[in-house]
């Protein structure tokens, strides 16, 4: 079981383990893209994955030739339609034919439909939801903030869905018992969000074991992790990362947005996946580069490995 | 740049000491500050309260120029309505929440006939002084609407940029964040920031640029807005990052503050005078920088 394996602490024992781990079976949807193609070149040199490339024949030779990729010998599926490549390339993962599936050139919300209907018809959640890590150097762990980038505004269902995906990735990873603080705007005005109420409903779940093995924290906002009841700020030291929980549940996309992608801006490193019941989906972002979609890559290589290895949860 | 709080409490000196009203003086945080205040010559600090907690307060001690006024009612209600008349009659210039508890506090001030509301509705615009020699930015509205329709929005950003002309920010860049880029209508944000970039294209803001849907790494980052294909003004210049509501942006700055360790100050707009709320994320040495945040914008009020 995942619990039984060690504990991942950083991105270098992901790119360690994936790179150890020999190759994974990618599908890649839509490899248009010449930082994306060489992402899929440099990992597969690497011996990380093993491509299936799915996409319009012409783009794909085109930037493969552009990052000097030789995917003669490498299995390819010319197809032109979005939706129809999106679904193919999922397929395959469910099917298990692939141990990973990567979107490319596509739009995410045909890799989300794809992956919601085959994720149900697995026995899976409908809710699914992006797990997205950050590597913050002060601090021996990573930590995940999640949902960062499917549900709009999710109910207090949807989150039960969104924190047991959570929950079972990090027995994955090595957390036996993930600490996590769903954030909310509490403040010391209008306390009537409908998120401080779902942070009350998640904390009675959890207590009766209904989100797996996991703690749900009272405090709900970065003051309160930080400074708990004392309320005053008096130094940054006051602020010791070692308080942050394991999980960060994000109360809707518009915040899980802004606050995942603050990477450009802190120094922290963010790679992010969707976790299924079959496999992990990785879903770039239209705007990151090689070295990005290469560390994302490495992830999905690590959570395939330890799938494989016995999946915790239903996730 | 990385002077800029410095810079502040200078500009806000020369215009000479405001009358500061603090209510409640029963924490030590806040006096410790307003004596850094007056003793930078920004506040003549005046303190309300019940007898005892002034005479905590000990004024001489504080600041040769402060004053106690003593309300004799026990409860935070009567000081509260005193402070108010304090400032209705031209007593004080700028309000500190103090030690009052914080929605009584709040909605005192946000009350019709309360005599301090200036526009309909008060936004908190958080100011960060990033360091490395990047540029200072708000980030708005922070701390007071749970979830703003697009006319509060409207207001939310004229507040913004009423303190970027304070700052001396000319023509500044506005990014109206969403989760995506693009307008989508079951997203409300990108539909409200689109409407608000549009308003600006049509110039219903004056010498500003907004622009929006913007995701928070193309305002970030020129380079990323270019893998995206999306040409602005605004990405990688941002002045102001407008958040859809408070979810995102209580978080957002909290996360500065405490992860990025970032400094910053706020202020209340919208009101007749400034008001300086407690937060929990201005760190206590900043709070003078506040304070002088507060005094330049009634300063800019009076020379109107």
């Amino acid at each position: 079981m995942g619990q039984d394996k060690g504990m991942i602490r950083s991105f270098s024992d992901i790119d360690r383990i994936a790179s150890e781990g020999g190759p994974k079976k990618l599908a890649v949807l839509a490899p248009e893209d010449e930082e994306f193609m060489n992402a899929i070149k440099q990992c597969t040199l690497k011996g990380m994955v093993e491509p299936v490339l799915i996409g319009n024949r012409e783009r794909m030779e085109r930037v493969a030739d552009a990052v000097e990729f030789d995917i003669g010998s490498i299995v390819t599926i010319f197809e032109e339609d979005r939706q129809t490549i999106a679904n193919r390339g999922t397929a395959l993962c469910f099917s298990g034919d692939v141990d990973i599936a990567c979107k490319g050139q596509i739009p995410t919300a045909y890799v989300y439909r794809s992956i919601i209907r085959e994720n149900a018809r697995a026995g899976g959640s409908r809710t699914i939801s992006v797990i997205s890590l950050w590597e913050i150097p002060a601090l021996n762990r990573l930590i995940a903030l999640t949902d960062t980038g499917v549900n709009i505004r999710p109910d207090g269902a949807a989150k039960v869905q969104i924190v047991r995906s959570a929950v079972s990735f990090f027995h994955l990873f090595g957390y036996p018992k993930p600490r996590i603080a769903a954030l909310t705007g509490k403040r010391g005005i209008d306390g009537s969000l409908a998120s401080c109420r779902d942070v009350t409903a998640l904390r009675e779940q959890a207590a009766a074991g209904g989100l797996g093995a996991c703690e749900i924290l009272e405090e709900s906002s970065f003051s309160e992790i930080f400074l708990g009841k004392r309320g005053s700020f008096f130094s940054f030291d006051d602020a010791l990362l070692e308080r942050l929980p394991d999980i960060l549940l994000i109360p809707h996309l518009d915040t899980g947005n802004i606050l995942v992608k603050l990477d450009f801006f802190l120094n922290v490193i963010r790679r992010s996946l969707v976790m299924t019941v079959k496999g992990p989906v990785i879903i770039p972002s239209r705007s990151d580069l090689c070295d990005r979609i290469m560390g994302e890559l490495a992830l999905g290589v690590v959570a395939a490995e330890r799938i494989q290895g016995g999946m915790p949860d239903d996730g | 740049m990385d002077n800029m709080f410095q810079d502040l409490i200078e500009r806000a000196r020369k215009g000479g000491p405001r009358r500061l009203v603090c209510i409640l003086p029963g924490r030590e945080e806040d006096i410790a500050c307003i004596r850094q205040a007056a003793d930078a010559g920004l506040v003549h600090p005046v303190f309300i309260g019940a007898s005892a907690e002034c005479a905590r307060v000990l004024p001489a001690e504080v600041h040769p120029a402060a004053v106690c006024e003593v309300i004799d009612a026990p409860d935070a209600g009567a000081v509260l309505s005193a402070a108010l008349r304090l400032m209705r009659e031209g007593r004080g210039d700028i309000l500190m929440q103090g030690a009052c508890e914080q929605q009584f506090f709040f909605d005192a001030v946000c009350r019709k006939g309360s005599g301090l509301m200036r526009d309909s509705l008060v936004s908190y615009q958080s100011l960060f002084r990033p360091g490395g020699g990047r540029k200072a930015f708000i980030i708005t509205d922070s701390y007071i609407h749970n979830y703003p329709s697009l006319r509060e929005k409207q207001h939310i950003v004229t507040q913004a940029l009423e303190l970027a002309r304070v700052l001396d920010i000319e023509a500044p860049k506005v990014a109206a964040l969403a989760a995506i880029e693009q307008v989508n209508t079951k997203i409300q944000s990108t539909v409200d920031s689109a409407i608000l970039s549009k308003m600006s294209e049509r110039g219903q803001f004056g010498d500003a640029v907004i622009d929006g849907p913007i995701d928070i790494d193309c305002a970030l980052t020129r380079s990323a807005a270019r893998r995206k294909g999306l040409t602005s003004l605004v990405t990688g210049d941002v002045d102001i990052y407008l958040v859809p509501d408070v979810e995102s942006g209580y978080s957002f700055v909290e996360m500065l503050a405490f992860i990025g360790r970032m400094p910053a100050i706020g202020v209340l707009m919208g009101t007749v005078k400034p008001v300086i709320l407690t937060v929990p994320f201005v760190l206590q040495q900043h709070r003078v920088a506040e304070i002088a945040l507060a005094s330049l914008i009634n300063h800019a009020e009076n020379a109107q």
